[in-house]
């Protein structure tokens, strides 16, 4: 079991070392580029794959892996809320409602647009 | 030397802390078969400030424990292309349509929460930290840090959002999610990203693609849109 769980894990370090290299290249090039590092990163990391297939099988398990326990690494950003418990206890009514109201107007719109350039695109 | 062990142990305990805080809130959530308000994000983060409170500890220092667990969502970031490389035919057949309903989505999310901040008169703060609502954890902490805003209210204001999408919105898109699953896992995914996708995988399984590809995308928009906003919105 023990080395199971090690080949398991194995398996995952070319690709964590690999988007842990892109991320960095995203940061170093975020500052000409104006964008977020992780995010140039990631484009980085879909053009790879495009052009390398097997840059994708060689990498997915340590993206498998990311992707699994990204709640718990978002986690300490939900705890650190509590840093702001004055400003938001102060303002929580008023940020209830805007946070409903924004959610339904963005959700309804995304839906009837794609409803409507749905209908355009196969009536073209 | 006797520092640097201190140190050293703070964070391990401050990671081990988060990973068994997590792990139980999966197994809790689990119990309540995933029920929307069961979210392991939310109850991990009252099991660790509880935990915080009965050992008489500041947030502050558990958040300095944890840092190297933010640097993790740099490469988590990245990892999100795995899945826009997987959907690439999805990406290419849906195309204009889904590309263009998210743009749409995306520059609705964050320019009605902006509208209804100012109409309801919160602080600058709170204002700039909505303005990520609409788009995964990983990518709101991102672009906080580039355009110089409050990361940790963005990435806990995002998971009300995403808690917030899923107990109103089956409500208000009731018949396109009985007749065009499409549409509905799109406006999931867009309007409460992760938290939209486990709620799609659970109602209409056989839209879970689009929904994550909406997830994905999203990020993406509002990343390339919010900065060329930020000015005319905050400002």
């Amino acid at each position: 079991m023990v080395q199971r769980f090690l080949r398991s894990m194995a398996s995952t370090l070319p690709g964590l070392a690999a988007l842990a290299g892109l991320a960095l290249l995203g940061q170093w090039a975020s500052g000409f580029a104006g964008l977020p590092g992780p995010v140039l990163g990631l484009a980085a990391y879909v053009a790879l794959m495009a052009a390398v297939p097997g840059f994708a099988r060689a990498t997915q398990a340590g993206a498998e892996l990311l992707l699994k326990i990204l709640g718990a690494l978002i986690t300490p950003a939900a705890v650190g809320l509590a840093l702001h418990r004055n400003e938001l206890a102060s303002e929580a009514g008023r940020l209830a409602l805007i946070i409903v109201l924004s959610t339904v107007i963005t959700g309804v719109v995304t839906a009837y647009a794609y409803k409507a350039l749905r209908r355009w695109g196969a009536g073209k | 030397m006797t520092e640097s062990l201190v140190t050293g142990l703070t964070i391990v305990g401050g990671i081990a802390a988060t990973a068994l805080a997590y792990w139980t809130a999966v197994r809790i959530s689990g119990l309540l078969r995933q029920h929307p308000l069961a979210n392991p994000i939310l109850i991990a983060a009252l099991l660790i400030l509880a935990g915080l409170i009965v050992l008489r500890l500041p947030v502050a220092s558990y958040m300095h424990s944890v840092e190297p667990l933010r640097w993790l969502l740099g490469p988590a970031t990245v990892a999100f292309g795995l899945p826009i490389y997987r959907q690439r035919a999805l990406l290419l057949s849906a195309g204009k349509a889904l590309i263009g309903a998210l743009l749409i989505g995306s520059f609705t999310g964050i320019v009605s929460a902006v509208a209804l901040a100012r109409l309801f008169g919160v602080s600058t703060n709170t204002m700039q930290a909505l303005t990520t609502k609409s788009v995964t954890s990983p990518f709101a902490i991102a672009i906080m840090e580039r355009v110089g805003g409050p990361s940790e209210l963005a990435a806990g204001l995002v998971i009300l959002t995403g808690l917030v999408g899923v107990a109103v919105l089956p409500a208000c898109l009731k018949r396109e999610r009985e007749r065009d699953p499409e549409s509905y896992a799109l406006a999931m995914g867009m309007a409460a990203h992760i938290v939209g996708n486990q709620h799609v995988a659970r109602v209409a399984p056989q839209a879970l693609s689009i929904a994550g590809l909406a997830l994905t995308v999203a990020g993406l928009a509002t990343t390339v849109m919010l900065p060329l906003l930020w000015g005319w919105l905050i400002g």
